[in-house]
Order: C-alpha cells, then structure tokens, then sequence
C-alpha cells in the first residue's frame, strides 16, 4: 500500500508534481500514465525518499521509506536501470544489495534465475545490453521478496519477449496480493497489464480509475460502418451529421461514426436504403481513451492533428 | 516467487542496520578491480617517492652539496606519503562515494540504506580499516625501499620507531580516506572531490605556508596534510606533537563528514 497526500515537488519555478493524493492499494497492477515530464518519475522517487518533498507525504505500508527497517524486503523498485557500477558483476551488486538488508545469499541465485540471468552472473554489469540491465533491475527489485513494487519505464528496452514476461511477472506479484506501481508509455501494453490507472498531468492528478472504465467513459468509442456505393456513403454520411454524430473517412470505403451505437447506424441505414457491408463497434482504447485525458497537459508535445485521413466533401 | 507472507524466510539472518550497511559497502568495495589498483598504487607511488629520495640523498652526501639531505628513512616514508602515497587513497575514497553520484548508483544505494548518517557512516567503517590495514603494509615496503636507496648514508632506524611510524602511516591514510568521503558526501562529483581533496590535502597548506603573514602560516599548520606530517614526524613547523596530531585528523574528518551529511539530508539524492 502506498499512501499519497498533498505530495508536492518543487524544483526553483518548476512545480514538477502538484499536491497528489492518492491510495495505490494491494492485490492489483496500478498503472502510472502521463505525458513526458508529467511528474511520474518525480513521484516515485518521493515515495523511495530519494527526493525531498517540497509538501505533502509519501508512505509505504503507513511508513517514510525512510522509517522502514529493512527497506528492500517492503519495497522493491526498478528506477534507473544502468544506475550500476559497470565494474561490478551482476551477483555482486546483487549480494551487496542482499547485504544491506539482511536476505539470504541464496536469494541472489533465486532472482538471477528468475530473471534469466544466472549464466551472466559473473560478467561485469557495463557489458550487458539494455534489456539485461532492465532485467538486472527487475532482479534487484525482488530480492527482498516486497509487498511493494514500484517499477518506473520497466519495458524500456526490452524485446517482445521480455515485454510479455515483465506483463506477467507484474500480473502475477499482483495476484500474490502485492502492489504493483508501474510507469510506462506504452498503452497497449499497460491495458493488458493494469488493473487501474493514475493518469498525471503537469504534476496534477488527472484520473484514477479502473482501466475498464476508463476506456468505456471514452467518449471514443466508434462504429465502422463500410458502405460499397459512393452516392450511398455521401447520403448517409448527410444523415448520420443530421443525427448529430461525428463521420470520419478512412482510406478504404468506410466510414468511422464516433459517439454512436451500431443498431443506431443500422436503422439510419435501413431508413435510407443504403446496402451495407460491414457494421461493426470499435471498442476505444486506453490509448484513445488517454489521449482524449492528457491533451490539455502535454508539455513537450507536438501539435497533434485530430485528422490525419484527408480532407473529404459530401 | 513465494507469497508476500513468506518475505521473511527470505531474510533468514535479521541483519541491516550498520552492519548490513557496512557489509554491503565491504562486497562493493572488493567487487570493483579498480580497489586493488588504488591501494597498489599507493604502496608503489611511496616505494617509488622514497627510492628517489633516497638515491638523490645519496649522491647529494657523497659530492657533499648542498645543506641537510634527507637521510632518515622513516621521514622519507613519511613524506612519500604525505606527497604522493596519499592521493591514490584519496582516489579510491572518491570512488566509495563520489563516482557513485557519476553512476547514479547512488539511488540504489540510498534504496537499501535510507537513513543518510548509516549510510555515509558505513562508508567509512568500511574503508578506514582498510586503509589502516594498507597502512600497515605499505610502511614495511616504503621503509625497506627508503633504506635499500639510501645504502649506507641512511640514519639508523629501530624497531620502535618503525613500528611508531607503520601505525602513523596507517593512522593517517585512514583519516585521509574518511576525509575524502566527506568530501566526496558534499561535493557530489569525483573530479570535485579530487579537486577539494588535493586542495586540503597539499595545494592549500603550502600555499599558506609561503604566506609571510605569521598568523596564515600558523592557520595552514592545522590543516590534515601537515597534521599527518606532524603525525608521522616530519613536520617542518613543531607547533603541536603527535597526540595533538592525530586529534586534528579525528576532527577533520568528523567535520568533512558532518559536511558531507548536512549536504545528503538537505538536497535530493
Ligand atoms: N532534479 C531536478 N531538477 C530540476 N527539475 C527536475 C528535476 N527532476 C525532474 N525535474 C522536472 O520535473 C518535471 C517532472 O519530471 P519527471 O522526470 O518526474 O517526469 P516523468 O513523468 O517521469 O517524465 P517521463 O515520462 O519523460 O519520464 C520535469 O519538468 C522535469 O524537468
Ligand atoms: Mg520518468
């Protein structure tokens, strides 16, 4: 369990996270979204005490990171992977980690294991790829066998395979009862990983919801209707505007209506007398459903087209 | 991956603490190659100070030029020490803390062991030692090279004395490496940890030294390079002995880490 109040950082005239209030509670994969410089990172080294607050608390377990007796054996976390002597081997920064914290030895081979890294073990650490640091990371992070993880850009540099392992190894530390705090920008893959979602912007909170209702309160969620006849498209492209819902074009003969229901396109259809070939609901995503959230607080964005299909005229 | 309720089979010895922390900071240190290379590098930059002393000493007596060479074995092991001996100790501290702010492994670090003073202190009860110990082995070597380059125009040494000195050496490398972790705690960069370090160490107390005011002359003599001069007897000035001496490097190291440690708890890691 980690408890957030009134947590505030300030770097000079940069408020970089803005009074968070927020409950990560146990048994589920918490996912943590936001644009770049949102606050996440921030955040997350707060709650390890690394930096100080400006206001506000961060506790683990009702605890400062600070307060906790042996740290590693309540929190695991993965921040920045490389942060490792390169001349030092992969068991030894590991068995001194073990060291600090009074866990067994044994534990060291356990996690090299799990993580895949047991035949690398001896190498010095500046010689691993991205994705054996990652996993180094992830290694150092259960080694105390916590009740907390937190996990900033995990699958930053790893391939398909060890995407998918990082998704399971998070979904299954959270069905242990664990709490699982997990930073990414990959939506995709944080709708299949997350139970809930915390959505920052500019260091404010901006959601905090189950990832199902999240993407299901996207006002996202369009139909695609695909219709052969060009005269056919055009008029009902006129009716459904008339209806009030919103057409876009897509490269191929179909159009996508967004805000509306599937039977409500096939009765304008059938009222028109327009032939169909495809009828069919687009469940939005996080993706969507995150982009529609964030676009009043990306801070280094881009300037992001709504349309990228062309112009069309009925 | 065991259920969370089984997290304490995992810590099947209850240690953390100091002496986690210290254990810890004992894997690091020996888990680096860079380690041996420093404290080799101390014998030899002493062995290496005390046979150019010694041999120049040598032929100085024998053309009888010029006015005291230096002909005491023990003072040049001192001053080997003092001039060049130190400063690869000073490296080595600068990589206990310094480098890893360079790394970032400091974060992790500070994961294992949160509260700031047991883990700046762990540094030192790990290194200290260490460098006492290096202390005790580099005099042997320094002071057999000093008397091997001297030959016959070296002042006699006795065992007491030898003894005195291994003890002084080792007394004052230690100072000099818990000083340089403090240093390093709050200064936060190994080229400015190096730079305050030889600064404190050498540059500033001979700077003063050529300063004619009595007043800054006086001042210079307390800092730690000439208080481990006075340490291991071959102070220029006799302002003060070797109790006095060895007092001075407790305090100074007490106070860089008391600097070092406002530094940790008062910015971000
Ligand atoms: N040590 C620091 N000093 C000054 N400003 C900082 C510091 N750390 C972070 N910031 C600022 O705080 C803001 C939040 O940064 P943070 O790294 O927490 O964002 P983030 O959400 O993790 O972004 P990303 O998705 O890019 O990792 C940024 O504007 C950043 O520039
Ligand atoms: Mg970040």
């Amino acid at each position: 369990m980690i408890t957030l109040s009134g947590l505030t950082k300030r770097y000079g005239t940069v408020t970089a996270v803005d009074g968070l209030d927020l409950e990560i509670t146990p048994g589920r994969v918490t996912g943590f979204l936001g644009p770049n410089g949102a606050g996440k990172s921030t955040t997350m080294r707060m709650i390890l005490g690394l930096d100080r607050p400006t206001a506000g608390r961060a506790l683990v377990n009702g605890k400062q990171y600070e307060e906790l007796r042996h740290p590693l054996r309540e929190v695991g976390a993965l921040l920045d992977a490389k942060a490792v002597h390169p001349g030092r081997t992969a068991r030894n920064h590991l068995l001194s980690m073990a060291r600090s914290n009074g866990i067994a030895r044994r534990r060291v081979d356990e996690v090299l294991e799990v993580v895949g890294l047991t035949s690398v073990a001896s190498r010095r650490v500046g010689l691993f790829s991205l994705g054996m640091g990652q996993r180094l990371g992830i290694a150092g992070a259960l080694l105390g066998d916590p009740g907390v993880l937190i996990f900033d850009e995990p699958v930053n540099g790893l391939d398909p395979d060890g995407v998918r392992w990082v998704r399971s190894i998070a979904r299954s530390l959270a069905e242990e009862g664990r709490t699982v705090f997990l930073s990414s920008h990959l939506m995709s893959e944080m709708q299949q990983t997350a139970d809930q979602v915390v959505v920052i912007g500019k260091g404010k909170l901006i959601a905090d919801t189950p990832v199902l209702e999240l993407i299901e309160r996207s006002s996202l969620g369009t139909v695609r209707v695909r219709v052969p006849d060009p005269a056919d498209r055009a008029d009902l492209v006129r009716r459904i505007g008339t209806a009030g819902f919103g057409t876009e074009l897509t490269a191929d003969d179909a159009l996508v209506v967004r805000g509306a229901r599937p039977e409500q396109i096939g009765d304008l259809a059938h009222e028109a007398g327009v032939r169909l070939h495809e009828l069919r609901l687009q469940e939005p995503s996080l993706e969507e459903a995150y982009m529609e959230l964030t676009s009043d607080s990306v801070e280094y964005g881009t300037a992001r087209s709504a349309n990228v299909t062309g112009g069309w005229d009925a | 991956m065991n259920d969370t309720k089984a997290a304490p089979a995992a810590a099947a010895r209850g240690r953390g603490g100091l002496v986690g922390a210290a254990a810890a900071e004992w894997t690091k240190l020996w888990g680096v190659r860079s380690t041996w290379v420093s404290l080799a590098s101390t014998a030899a930059l002493v062995v290496a100070y005390t046979v150019i002393v010694g041999v120049s000493a040598r032929s100085s007596t024998a053309q009888s030029s010029g006015g005291e060479p230096p002909t005491d074995p023990l003072a040049n092991l001192g001053t080997g020490v003092v001039f060049m001996g130190q400063f690869a100790v000073l490296a080595l501290a600068t990589m206990v803390i310094a480098s890893e702010y360079a790394t970032g492994s400091i974060r992790g670090t500070l994961q294992c062991v949160p509260v700031r003073h047991r883990m700046l202190l762990s540094k030192s009860v790990v290194l200290v030692p260490v460098l006492f110990v290096t202390g005790l082995v580099v005099a042997p070597l320094g002071l057999g090279s000093a008397v091997v380059a001297l030959g016959d125009v070296a002042d006699p040494v006795t065992a007491g004395a030898s003894v005195r000195q291994a003890l002084a050496v080792g007394g004052y490398l230690g100072a000099v490496g818990m000083i340089s972790i403090g240093i390093g705690a709050a200064v936060r960069s190994v080229a400015g940890t190096i730079t305050v370090g030889f600064l404190v160490l050498l540059v500033l107390p001979m700077t003063l030294q050529s300063v004619s005011v009595e007043f800054v002359q006086k001042a210079g003599d307390y800092l730690p390079g000439p208080a481990g001069m006075a340490l291991m007897g071959v102070s220029e000035s006799d302002t003060y002995g070797p109790g006095a001496a060895a007092a001075l490097l407790v305090f100074w190291a007490l106070a860089a880490n008391a600097a070092g440690y406002w530094v940790l708890r008062n910015r971000d890691a």
